[in-house]
């Protein structure tokens, strides 16, 4: 078998980030920055109302790889993104992995979340070690 | 180099390369798991007994919350992670951040932090975090 065709293929996730979501992860993910909340301080942001966390959006990266991988995702996952967009709620979010190539044992896909209009909200790189 | 006290709060202005955070201990218990998979919406057997490796690197960056100061007008850029082992429920894990660097351009502070995660003292992950500081209204944009 080809190294790549032992890849796994990384089914996307797709998630309703809503404020209710976003309120429930300042406490599930320890982020009480305000302007993730009703506040006067994401009022008055840049972006004039409260953006979801970007921890909460990139969860849904690695809930694909974890789908993917098991395991192995967490004992031998790399990840790295940039944030491309803020996610102003309430957005319909997928996460989506594509296979790049396969090097010595480790898988490595484009990886990306967008919203329903195709707007890229995060996009980098994820790995993960294949079975031998 | 200076080593950020933690109490009271340092301040993110006052950061800069090179300091680097006491570090800090993490018990992640069932009950902060499922908080955190309640609220990302993410569910996987693997979870009744492990930590989600994205949740130790969000209670790790709420620690260093807790510890420094930051504006509300910081904004997540960047953020990557290597994951070596995982971290099983209940397990303590040390958090080590410092800042790895700091720089100032037409006003817009950058920072990196560069954390690092150890139990019984083998490491099960590091990563480096990206914040963005936008100057506020009529702040100096000169270049630093």
């Amino acid at each position: 078998m080809r190294e790549k065709d032992a890849a796994p293929e990384v089914a996307s996730v797709t998630r309703l980030i809503d404020q209710s979501r976003v309120d429930r992860y300042g406490v599930g993910g320890r982020d009480h920055n305000p302007i993730h909340f009703d506040t006067p301080e994401a009022a008055k942001s840049q972006f004039g109302r409260p953006v979801a966390h970007g921890m909460l959006v990139l969860a849904l990266v690695s809930e694909a790889m974890t789908k993917a991988f098991g395991d192995r995702w967490s004992e031998g996952g790399h990840l790295k993104v940039r944030w491309r967009a803020p996610v102003l709620t309430p957005a319909r979010v997928t996460a989506i992995a594509n296979l790049r190539h396969v090097e010595d044992g480790v898988a490595t896909y484009d990886v990306s979340c967008e919203d329903e209009n195709g707007e890229v909200l995060l996009a980098g790189m994820a790995r993960g070690p294949i079975d031998s | 180099m200076a080593e950020l006290s933690g109490k009271p709060k340092d301040s993110f202005a006052q950061i800069d390369r090179g300091d680097q955070l006491a570090p800090f201990e993490l018990t992640i218990t069932a009950e902060d798991v499922a908080l955190y998979l309640e609220a990302t919406g993410e569910s996987d057997e693997l979870w009744a007994r492990y930590v989600p490796p994205l949740a130790l690197v969000a209670f790790a960056l709420g620690g260093l919350m807790d510890r420094v100061e930051v504006p509300s007008g910081l904004v997540h850029t960047g953020q990557e992670f290597d994951f070596c082992k995982s971290v099983v429920i209940g397990e303590s894990v040390e958090v080590e951040i410092k800042v790895a660097s700091s720089s100032r351009r037409r006003g817009v502070r950058m920072v990196v932090f560069a954390t690092e995660l150890f139990s019984a003292g083998a490491m099960v992950g590091s990563g480096r975090t990206t914040v963005m500081l936008a100057p506020e209204d009529g702040e100096s944009q000169e270049a630093s």
